[in-house]
């Protein structure tokens, strides 16, 4: 099929040997790339019920369709797994040159599975596959490690890579590429480091073919000149740090661990005042005509730290733990770059820590007091060093380990962190964030979109729950495409376009209606892994802290209301599970499927 | 006439460019949106171009206006009160 490799690469750690697969046709057309794809190569792949760090568990690279193609803000690609953190389903997507080398190699994903006996680093240039010793590099941080790399294979490598944390089964490790860019969420690190895999080093020269070159050079000029329209303007003139401003105002920005909703401080740290005191310089993803990425620089020493900052880092290591200085949100931040851990766990956990030492629910006293005493608390998490081991393991473990009510404020949806919307006020993100497949992730569905611009269907739960579940495939089409999710007001029709775009990509006929399946399907099969993980419907929820405020939307009986809505719109029974005949509908059950699946 | 009073605030690039974050204005208590905005573009002519369009009368797309932080108007009838604040941001969400 024109626009992929059409085959896949299976490593198998345990003794060291790899297997070339094909992707059939239906397969691509049924799942296109990116978290799509690799949500059916992980199903294909897992064992089910087995620890998300048995060696059973597949670590999935996936590029996608339009990675390669040039197009703008197309070269990324997903990581998906089953997250340590949540024990369901894990995706976290990144982007830049990595993702293009990947789709040169010749293979459309990489399915890692085993375990390797001592530290290595895979090393893939087209289709030879090598294994190399990590020794020398096991226990660096991220950028050394990329720096190290770069200097022993060339610049011709990218390279993804973990650092001491996810070395150290941090369960809210990331990914790290590109010198800059991280697959944060849900603990993709934590599982590469299970398999004791440093880094992974990526170097293709194969060409893909395009059905019809000529007109989508065509479409390839008209959108990025619409990138750089009204539609972006947010994302490439401030950032996205300039959130913080409006959410405080109104009365969303997570302050103290989700106890308030309004940061007295914020001022020091809102994106109008970095802009102003910390900027330094811009940056793009390889292939973007954007360029999202705002780098801050400190200003208190001589020793400069920079650091890329968006609006959920600033939060979750700023106002959701009570810290109003800029220059230790730069240094905490670039620490967890360093590390390799997701910003926003980190900052929920330690908000968690904070409470629940305050509440002496914790033998430890956590305060940040000072720089050193955030520095310092990343750092043993890091390292899984004294507390650090018991936060390392994320707010749902950590609260299940020292019980009390601690479990009342571990502000986690199934084991993965609330990222910086406060959703008391939301109703379409929280409904979002209770049913996503990942947990508690504001990009699966983009939800917030609908609340900020439907205001008055606030209380309408069957229109809110429609519009969640449409946005929720449609969020699942532009991860398996892949599209940046900023360039998603560009288009006029998203459908249509893209649709267009396939076909002139894949030589393959394909329309608006296709897509919209494509999308409900992704959403289904996800749902089916969680559902073989022992999924039940009460871990559709949000913590207790959010649902029994006063002066807010949100409470145990509006949302409840929502989900039963979200699964009738689903097709789902009551329950939550998916009958047969839905998969039938989605060519879920084909043989394959069925053996696995009578749900 | 009935006159109110209002405060704008603004958000974002709108506060940078003009350096403050907020004014306060007297105003017909039913003006309009397109009225409101050209009073803005005409007190402030930096925000034309940048957060105003052209013509003085329309928020560019990527803006938008609310009151009080809990409606967005679509429509051109404002509705105001006394002492409502009218909060000027992108419209673009997500980071």
């Amino acid at each position: 099929m024109n626009g992929y490799n059409n085959k896949y690469l299976l490593i198998n750690l345990n003794n060291y040997s790899y297997e070339i697969h094909p992707l059939p046709e239906n397969i691509l057309t049924n799942f296109i790339g990116g978290t799509g794809l690799s949500s059916y190569l992980l199903y294909k792949y897992s064992s089910f019920n087995s620890d998300s760090f048995s060696p059973d568990n597949p670590l999935i690279f996936s590029s996608s369709l339009l990675t390669g193609t040039k197009l703008t803000t197309t070269s990324k690609f997903a990581i998906t797994t089953k997250s340590p953190l949540t024990n369901f389903i894990g995706d976290s997507m990144s982007s830049s040159h990595f993702a293009d080398k990947l789709k040169k190699t010749g293979f459309d994903a990489l399915v890692i599975i085993g375990k390797s006996k001592s530290n290595k680093i895979i090393k893939i240039q087209n289709s030879s596959i090598e294994f190399i010793d990590a020794t020398k590099i096991w226990g660096k941080t991220t950028n050394e490690t990329e720096r190290i790399l770069n200097q022993n294979l060339g610049n011709d490598f990218s390279f993804a890579c973990i650092g001491p944390a996810g070395e150290n089964l941090v369960r809210f490790a990331g990914i790290k590429n590109d010198s800059g860019r991280m697959a944060a969420r849900t603990g993709v690190g934590a599982v590469m480091g299970s398999k004791l895999i440093k880094a992974i080093a990526i170097h293709g020269t194969q060409e893909i073919n395009i059905a019809n070159q000529s007109e989508l050079n065509v479409i390839r000029k008209e959108l990025s000149l619409k990138s750089l329209s009204d539609s972006t303007e947010k994302y490439r003139t401030t950032g996205t740090t300039i959130n913080m401003s409006i959410l405080n105002r109104l009365g969303m920005l997570p302050t103290n661990n989700f106890k308030q909703s309004v940061f007295k401080e914020a001022k020091n740290i809102e994106g109008e005042n970095l802009l102003k005191n910390h900027y330094s310089k811009k940056a793009h993803c390889a292939n973007c005509t954007i360029g999202c990425e705002k780098i801050f620089i400190t200003n208190d020493d001589d020793n400069q730290t920079e650091s890329r900052l968006e609006f959920q880092t600033t939060a979750s290591l700023g106002s959701n733990i009570g810290v109003s200085n800029p220059n230790w949100i730069i240094r905490a931040a670039n620490l967890c770059d360093e590390l390799g851990m997701d910003t926003i766990s980190t900052g929920v956990t330690i908000g968690w820590a904070i409470e629940a030492s305050e509440k002496g629910h914790l033998n430890s006293s956590i305060k940040i007091n000072s720089e050193n005493s955030l520095l310092d608390l990343i750092k043993k998490i890091a390292y899984r060093d004294s507390i650090g081991d018991l936060l390392a393991d994320g707010t749902k473990l950590a609260s299940e380990s020292i019980g009390q009510d601690s479990a009342n404020y571990a502000m986690h949806v199934k084991g993965l962190e609330i990222p910086s919307y406060d959703p008391r006020n939301l109703p379409a993100l929280s409904l979002a964030l209770s049913v996503s497949t990942k947990g508690a992730c504001h990009n699966r569905a983009s939800a917030y979109d609908i609340d900020f611009n439907n205001k008055e269907i606030f209380n309408d739960p069957t229109i809110i729950a429609s519009k969640t579940k449409t946005s929720e495939d449609y969020s699942a089409i532009l991860d398996s495409m892949i599209w940046c999710k900023f360039l998603r007001k560009s288009f006029n029709n998203f459908y249509d376009e893209t649709s267009e775009i396939y076909s002139l990509i894949t030589g393959v006929k394909y329309n608006s209606e296709n897509l919209k399946k494509v999308g409900e399907r992704i959403n289904n099969i996800k749902k089916l892994f969680n559902i073989k993980n022992g999924w039940i419907r009460s871990d559709d929820n949000l913590p207790e802290r959010l649902l029994n405020s006063k002066n807010q939307i949100m409470s145990h009986s509006y949302l409840n209301s929502m989900i039963d809505n979200y699964y009738h719109f689903r097709g789902w029974d009551k329950n939550g599970n998916i009958p047969i005949s839905k998969l039938n509908e989605l060519n879920l059950n084909t043989k394959e499927y069925a053996s696995k699946n009578t749900i | 006439m009935i006159q109110i009073k209002i405060k704008i605030e603004f958000f974002g690039r709108a506060r940078m460019i003009l350096g403050f974050n907020s004014f306060e204005i007297t105003v017909n208590k039913a003006i309009t949106k397109e009225e409101l905005i050209y009073l803005i573009a005409i007190k402030y002519p930096k925000l034309i171009g940048e957060i105003i369009e052209e013509n003085k009368s329309n928020l560019k797309k990527s803006y938008n206006i609310g009151i009080n932080g809990i409606k967005n108007p679509s429509e051109n009838e404002l509705n105001l009160k006394n002492n409502d604040c009218i909060l000027i941001f992108s419209s673009q969400a997500g980071g």
